[in-house]
């Protein structure tokens, strides 16, 4: 398209890059979060903080599986299509009872209700205050939010796609890849940004294709379906039965029969997996003809997302279906492209790097659309210097730079400070803590369009920092148990989520403090001398100004190194 | 030129046609004027090509793919899954290639006849 | 939890030191620590022993983890350590030999941990 390969492919890399990255930014951010999915929904239930947490226990599985099945069979309402016990595993470490309420009108499941046991058998927590928690961020990464589920996996996808092309084509320009490999060049203005961005991508692109990658096969029969209609000639429900052939395709018969005792196939359970932990037991349909009684594997750090599952028919117990314990190399593939983009099998360690690249993933779309905007102050500065307003186009990337970048973290503070600071007894309170999110990340796009200065940034990131590094503070307030009780009784979730905003909110209060960023220009302004490399004194003076050109930003030299371009 | 009409539906008088019709015609080099200016012109090459890989790239590989499920030499779930799996590579390519191909045009024509091939392919696999 | 730390951290401490020894057989970092240029055959060893060391911090993670979870662990411990010699030697380029230095001997620990 361009005269050379190279500069069509810098082209397409630019574009390709700047009409979604805000979108991406909404996606790596939450997807990060998302790894932490099961530690920040409990951080968000605080009625769990103290005297729930209990490790997995083999030798009183049979007690615990009665005691469940007594309590739901008592306590839930006849229409509950499903009931769940939960074992303690290393991520849910509770013992809770759950069911499953058929789903409403317009809905596609029924609402659940969990009860979780006190560690010390002495009764049940019930109250939980209502809050999506992890699962709320999960579900933004790919279902957005405000539409319907269909639509944002479209738009996601189509960003996803935009995305690969700009990886793909940012390797191919990068012809310095492994020169420049630990170059990281600071207070040099553009080529500061333009190292960062190439460093916050080089280190983790590994992981960053993989992201993008194995993305989009988790929803590619949504993306391409049509490779299923061929093969099958139409008959998509027998791809599916060959996809899960644990899917159960029977409803509720309606004709009630009585429910076998969980604990009698333990024996069986225990002969086909030995020790191997159990995560869950979900008896579908209870009390039912067709009722079915599976057992879920915990598959620990199998890199695997294929559930290791046994199950029985709920009415007289016998085993139906077993998971095969070998899978075609293409199945095999499969499946592990999907568990790599979920990660379940990361222990805390791994789970914390993927967490870290996942931020290095924001810092690469962050620091490519903020060095695009200095470019593009930068090129409009001699109109900018003698008067003339900005661009629209450069007050839109501005401005949505300082929404997104700005507002995301807000947001999730903010979603926090909700999940703490709203009453528990209102109804709609889980969806509100999802409205406070969007309400902060709105109110950050109306903060840009009054100003985008270096200060307004400083300032921004003052507020973020501050309410961040402040929520274990709200924690000991609102919570039974504080940062100093949760290492004392181990409960490291807790401890690590606590540690996490205080490293996050300081990183933010750093960055305040070492800014040196675009500046809003004002309106009228007398011409300023283009070459300012002999002016240092004059520009030391001007840079207590809280608006400076940005041209001077670039040249003027730093306080610690000289000016060299 | 005549001025009479093949039907006589017209009721306006000849000088009155001519004015009208030579307002369209400088109308009409206007536009091409406008057309053929070289940011126009770059606008117009960009969305040929963007559009020439966002769709046509993106048939061109769902056909790729389905075809493959049918020639792979795998049980029909195994190349349904291997096939869908590559699909997406299929379409980073292609939206490459329809940017980097030398002429504009090229990128519709040779992006649409794979899909047409792979189409066509796919009917006579099917029997 | 404890034990399973230190073996990490051996191997942590073996990718720094692998990557700062890439980093140093280029010719711009190994003058900003050093304040003179590389002969060619100190840069073609310190590449050499860059990829032993990165050789042997994947086959400790294989051999810590299994291959599955320990190559992927290995991925995500390259890129901390990647952004931590990124780091040094941009905030401080002298104190890269300090870096080695802490790389060895948390490696020690990570074979002292593995003859345990």
């Amino acid at each position: 398209m361009k005269e050379t390969f190279f500069r069509t492919l810098s082209w397409l890399h630019t574009w390709a890059g700047l009409l979604v990255c805000w979108v991406l930014l909404l996606i790596f951010f939450a997807g990060s979060l998302s790894y932490f999915r099961h530690e920040i929904s409990l951080w968000n239930e605080p009625e769990l903080h103290q005297g729930v947490y209990q490790d997995y226990q083999a030798d009183t599985l049979a007690n615990q599986l009665d005691k469940g099945q007594d309590y739901i069979a008592a306590h839930s309402p006849e229409t509950a299509q499903r009931w769940m016990i939960n074992f303690p595993s290393e991520r849910k470490p509770f013992l809770s009872f759950s069911w499953q309420l058929p789903p409403e009108k317009g809905q596609r499941r029924g609402k659940t209700e969990e009860h979780v046991t006190l560690a010390d058998g002495s009764g049940m927590v019930s109250e939980v205050r209502g809050s999506r928690g992890g699962d709320f961020f999960y579900r933004l990464h790919f279902d957005l939010h405000y539409m319907p589920a269909i639509t944002a996996r479209y738009i996601v996808g189509v960003c996803t796609m935009f995305m690969l092309i700009a990886l793909i084509s940012g390797i191919v320009i990068h012809k310095r890849i492994f020169k420049d490999l630990f170059s990281f060049r600071r207070d040099k203005g553009v080529r500061s940004w333009l190292d960062a961005h190439n460093v916050s991508s080089v280190i983790a692109l590994p992981y960053h294709l993989m992201i993008t990658y194995t993305g989009l096969i988790t929803l590619m029969l949504i993306y391409i379906p049509w490779t299923v209609d061929t093969a099958y000639s139409g008959d998509n429900q027998a791809f599916l039965k060959e996809l899960n052939p644990a899917r159960q395709t029977e409803k509720a018969a309606g004709i009630s029969a009585p429910q076998v005792q969980l604990s009698q196939l333990l024996p069986q359970v225990q002969a086909a997996w030995g020790d191997a932990p159990i995560k869950q037991v979900i008896v579908s349909y209870p009390k039912d003809q067709n009722s079915q009684v599976t057992f879920y594997q915990n598959t620990g750090k199998d890199v695997t997302d294929e559930a290791n599952i046994l199950i029985f028919n709920g009415v007289n117990g016998e085993l139906k279906y077993a998971s095969p314990q070998e899978a075609s190399g293409v199945s095999a593939t499969y499946d592990t492209m999907m568990s790599l983009h979920t990660a379940r099998f990361a222990a805390p360690l791994l789970r914390i790097l993927f967490f870290f690249c996942g931020l290095l993933g924001c810092a690469m779309v962050a620091t490519g659309t903020l060095m695009w905007a200095i470019r593009l102050r930068q090129k409009q500065q001699k109109e900018i210097d003698k008067g003339e307003k900005p661009s629209l186009g450069l007050r839109l990337v501005e401005g949505l730079n300082f929404m997104f970048i700005l507002g995301l973290p807000l947001g999730a503070v903010s979603f926090f400070y909700a999940n703490r600071l709203l009453s528990t007894n209102f109804a709609g309170r889980s969806e509100w803590e999802v409205h406070s999110f969007f309400i902060a990340l709105v109110a950050m796009g109306v903060w840009a369009c009054f100003g985008r200065s270096r200060r307004q940034w400083q300032r921004a990131l003052i507020l973020t920092g501050t309410l961040c590094c402040a929520l274990p503070v709200l924690n000991a307030f609102t919570s039974p148990s504080n940062l100093i009780d949760n290492i004392q009784s181990q409960q490291w979730a807790l401890v690590g989520f606590d540690l996490l905003a205080i490293l996050l909110g300081g990183a933010m209060l750093f960055a305040s403090q070492r800014l040196t960023l675009i500046a809003k220009a004002p309106a009228k302004r007398p011409a300023r001398p283009a070459s300012n490399a002999t002016n240092a004194k004059a520009d030391k003076a001007r840079r207590g100004e809280p608006q400076t050109s940005l041209a001077n930003e670039l040249t003027s030299p730093s306080s610690l190194e000289e000016a060299k371009s | 030129m005549s001025n009479t009409p093949a039907f006589e539906t017209s009721t306006q008088s000849p000088a009155a046609q001519m004015r009208s019709f030579s307002l369209i015609s400088r109308g009409i080099v206007q536009i091409v004027q406008w057309f053929t200016q070289e940011q126009s012109l770059f606008a117009f090459k960009v969305f040929a090509r963007a559009s020439a890989a966002l769709l046509a790239g993106y048939i061109a590989a769902a056909t790729l793919a389905s075809l493959l499920t049918l020639v792979l030499p795998m049980p029909r779930f195994e190349s349904t899954l291997t096939a869908n799996m590559l699909s997406f590579l299929f379409y980073a390519i292609a939206i490459i290639y329809a940017f980097c191909v030398r002429q504009t045009w090229h990128a519709w024509r040779d992006l649409g006849l794979v899909s047409l091939l792979c189409f066509g392919l796919i009917q006579v696999c099917g029997q | 939890m404890m034990p399973e730390f230190i073996p990490i951290l051996g191997i942590l401490g073996l990718s720094y030191l692998s990557l700062a020894l890439f980093a140093l057989a280029k010719f711009g970092h190994f003058k900003d620590v050093f304040n003179r240029p590389p002969a060619q055959w100190q840069s073609r060893l310190l590449s050499l022993f860059a990829w032993l060391l990165l050789m042997f911090s994947l086959s400790a993670c294989a051999s810590d983890q299994g291959w599955a979870y320990g190559s992927i662990l290995f991925m995500g411990i390259i890129s901390l350590a990647a952004m931590l010699v990124i780091l040094t030697l941009s905030y401080s380029p002298r104190h890269l030999p300090i870096g080695i230095v802490t790389g060895s001997v948390l490696t020690s620990s990570l074979l002292l941990s593995a003859g345990l």
